[in-house]
């Protein structure tokens, strides 16, 4: 393989973020238990779109950084704002979809 | 028959039967017809890159959803509710890569496989470990599609699979083998419709039962409508798991390595239209076609519910017993819709699309591996593009042969359909989908990391198979399930073993020379893109000319147009600048169309475009009918 010799040091910043989002995948399920009933719909919905929106908002701004997207360039203001948006929508649609049907009176007895 | 949980009459089987088959031969000849439409091999796999957002977008509908899909989510919609959608909705998080990263390497760098790029990124072997996991999920999804197709139909009319599996396999590799990309885009847009029309029937019917989307609602437990599972509880479908094994691993395996996917995207004429594509099938076709595998199996739920409270079977049907559930879809079907064979003939069509509009798509990727990355660099490198294009027909009737030997292996199976399913796929997908994810968005991740990984992270998530505990620990970290099955979190196991094992060989390796990962990494596109056009590009968004009237000029080079000054300003381009041009009639969606080089051509009209005959052919425009003009960069 034709490599070459790299020097470079492992990034203490690069350290950092790992260390916490290790910290924050260990707590945040367990801040979400101890704060809502096991069983409220509202612990998936938070554990899903919590953790979701880590994992989005690192793809942001990792496209952001390496100049993937650079705001003012072409279409990718409009792709950009198209992403926040297509996230609050699903994310508002799930939770008005959960009241829905926590506030809806059911036929079938209690 | 009675193996389904219904009772099919003798005559109305026959009609059943008349409508599906009358079905696929409709299918195949509308397949066949696009023969025409590969004329090289870039038109047989990727239609030349000249279409339309909306139509490969509608044509993935149909790929998206399996013969298995009505079923198991018929069945999952009964058990657990309409949580059965959050597979189909739980994809936003992983756009952002994929749009500004993933995307744009692919399209730019011209790749014509995973495996291709791997090679590009890293070496040779770490292309051929990729096509060996690569062909692994495709031919997966192959055989298990033609298994439950042969399951349905042994259950429905009582054909056994040795009979039904090989003459369904028999029409799709005609027109696949014969049509190619074209051929899929087109039958999987009508077979998407089709989908959708008779989902909407299965559906309108059992509201109709019930007496509207009012009562559907207020007789549906609380339970049952909420569109999330509890986090843990459920051993086999819960949240914690879902966000870990389906959301990211299965996502970004469905978009980023699923080669029929990544093709589709590929024929799409720019990236900005592949854009437009990614969203709209998320955010609507998705959630739609959530609701169309899902819905019968929430009615159903609702249904009984009713009759439960009302002491017998609804006004018009009779009495529904579900004992097994994977009969949702087929029992609440054939009730709701009255035992009339030629709607419920419909429906079975409608099955018949899914399977054969997700099968056609993964036949022909595999025959683009086939070709792109052992005939052609392995065995014949120097051939004419007939040549390849006669290879590409024959590696389609392989792809179809090979994915019909592996019915075999799932009809030995106990397994229920659904667990086989999942199973199988998160075994596959984790230690793939982390190398394309280290290998494009992190520039130092090298070659010996690539082939390391892939290797180490897929044997040993293998090994979890047997020794399911070694997941619990993680498991228990990210706050999932501790329950020893551990469907999705193997998974998450497989992509953190990949992620270690890569990052750790990365850190005490030397990474692969600048030189070698420009163009294939996300901060490196720039230089893609400058590659791909042959020149800088030109971002400034232009106005779309349409209808011009096309003027033969066979002085100008192949792939080359000419328009006035005055159209030049209005398409915001330069010289150079790289222009689409197709006919102006949209709803082709791009079939007649090219990518060619402007000129500026001060003697031409406002109304006029001029090109030589050669490219006038190669876009396959028509004499006397205008076309549209707009710029890519």
């Amino acid at each position: 393989m034709n490599q070459v010799r790299h020097q470079k040091p492992i990034p203490l910043k690069a350290l950092l973020i790992i260390l916490f989002l290790l910290l924050f995948i260990y707590f945040y399920p367990r801040f979400l238990l101890h704060f809502f009933e096991p069983h409220s719909p509202w612990v998936s919905y938070l554990y899903l779109y919590g953790f979701g929106f880590v994992f989005f908002i690192f793809g942001v701004i990792l496209a952001l950084k390496t100049g993937a997207c650079v705001p003012g360039r072409g279409r990718d203001s409009f792709w950009l704002k198209g992403l926040f948006l297509g996230f609050i929508f699903l994310a508002s649609l799930h939770a008005f979809w959960i009241y829905l049907a926590l506030t809806s009176p059911f036929k079938g007895g209690s | 028959m009675e193996s389904l949980g219904v009772h099919i009459p003798p005559q109305s089987v026959a009609i059943i039967a008349l409508v599906a088959v009358l079905y696929i031969v409709v299918i195949t000849a509308f397949g066949g017809y696009f023969a025409r439409f590969n004329s090289t091999i870039n038109d047989f796999f990727y239609s030349g890159n000249r279409f339309a957002w909306w139509l490969p977008t509608a044509s993935m509908v149909a790929t998206g959803i399996g013969s298995y899909s009505f079923l198991k989510y018929s069945e999952q919609g009964y058990r657990t509710g309409m949580s059965s959608s959050l597979t189909y909705m739980n994809d936003w998080f992983i756009v952002p890569f994929f749009i500004f990263g993933w995307l744009p390497i692919v399209y730019f760098s011209r790749v014509k496989s995973i495996p291709e790029y791997f090679e590009k990124r890293f070496n040779k072997l770490a292309r051929y470990i990729s096509m060996v996991i690569i062909l692994a999920y495709m031919f997966f999804y192959i055989g298990y599609n033609l298994y439950t197709i042969g399951v349905a139909f042994e259950g429905m009319f009582g054909v056994p699979q040795k009979y039904s599996v090989p003459l369904v396999a028999l029409f799709l590799g005609v027109y696949v083998t014969f049509g190619g990309q074209t051929a899929v885009i087109f039958t999987d847009l009508f077979q998407g419709i089709m989908l959708y029309l008779a989902g909407g029937i299965a559906i309108i019917a059992g509201l109709s039962v019930l007496g509207g989307l009012g009562e559907f609602w207020s007789w549906l437990p609380v339970s049952h409508r909420l569109p999330f599972v509890h986090l843990t509880d459920n051993p086999k479908f819960n949240t914690a798991g879902l966000f870990w094994g389906e959301a990211l691993a299965g996502s970004i395996a469905y978009t980023f390595m699923n080669q029929g996917f990544i093709m589709r995207y590929l024929t799409i004429k720019s990236v900005n239209e592949c854009r437009k594509a990614a969203f709209f099938n998320i955010l609507v076709t998705l959630p739609l076609s959530a609701i169309v595998v899902g819905g019968v199996g929430w009615i159903a739920k609702a249904l009984i519910t009713k009759q439960a409270a009302l002491g017998g079977p609804l006004p018009g049907i009779g009495m529904i017993e579900i004992t097994n559930t994977f009969h949702t879809f087929i029992i609440v079907c054939w009730e709701t819709v009255k035992h009339n064979p030629w709607i419920f003939g419909f429906v079975v069509a409608a099955l018949m699309a899914a399977l054969m509009s997700t099968i056609d798509t993964f036949i022909n990727a595999c025959a683009a591996i086939g070709i792109y990355d052992l005939y052609k660099p392995l065995v014949n490198p120097h051939a004419s593009d007939e040549h390849y294009l006669k290879a590409a027909r024959w590696a389609s009737a392989i792809a179809t042969v090979i994915g019909l030997f592996l019915v075999v292996l799932f009809h030995g199976q106990k397994q229920s359909l659904m667990s086989l399913h999942y199973k199988g796929i998160m075994i596959i997908i984790p230690s793939i989908v982390t190398t394309i994810f280290l290998g494009a968005f992190w520039s130092r991740f090298n070659s010996v990391a690539a082939c390391t990984s892939m290797i180490v992270g897929s044997l040993v998530t293998v090994f979890t198979v047997y020794f399911p505990d070694m997941i619990a620990p993680l498991s228990k970290f990210v706050g999932g399930p501790v329950n020893g099955e551990y469907i999705y979190m193997r998974a998450l196991f497989g992509m953190v073993l990949t992620g270690t094992i890569g990052v750790i060989v990365t850190l005490f390796t030397s990474p692969a020379p600048k030189k070698k990962v420009k163009g294939l990494t996300i901060d490196t596109l720039k230089e893609a893109i400058i590659k791909y056009k042959g020149g800088e590009p030109h971002f400034e968004v232009g106005e779309k000319l349409r209808r011009l009237n096309v003027k033969i000029n066979n002085k100008l080079d192949i792939d080359q147009v000419a328009v006035s000054s005055a159209n030049m300003d209005r398409l915001k381009a330069q010289e150079g600048d790289m222009i689409y041009v197709e006919d102006s009639r949209w709803w082709l969606g791009g079939l007649r169309s090219h990518h060619v080089k402007v000129v500026e051509d001060k003697s031409l009209s406002d109304g006029d475009v001029s090109m030589s005959d050669s490219t006038f052919k190669e876009a396959y425009l028509l004499e006397g009918r205008p076309v549209t003009l707009e710029k890519i960069f």
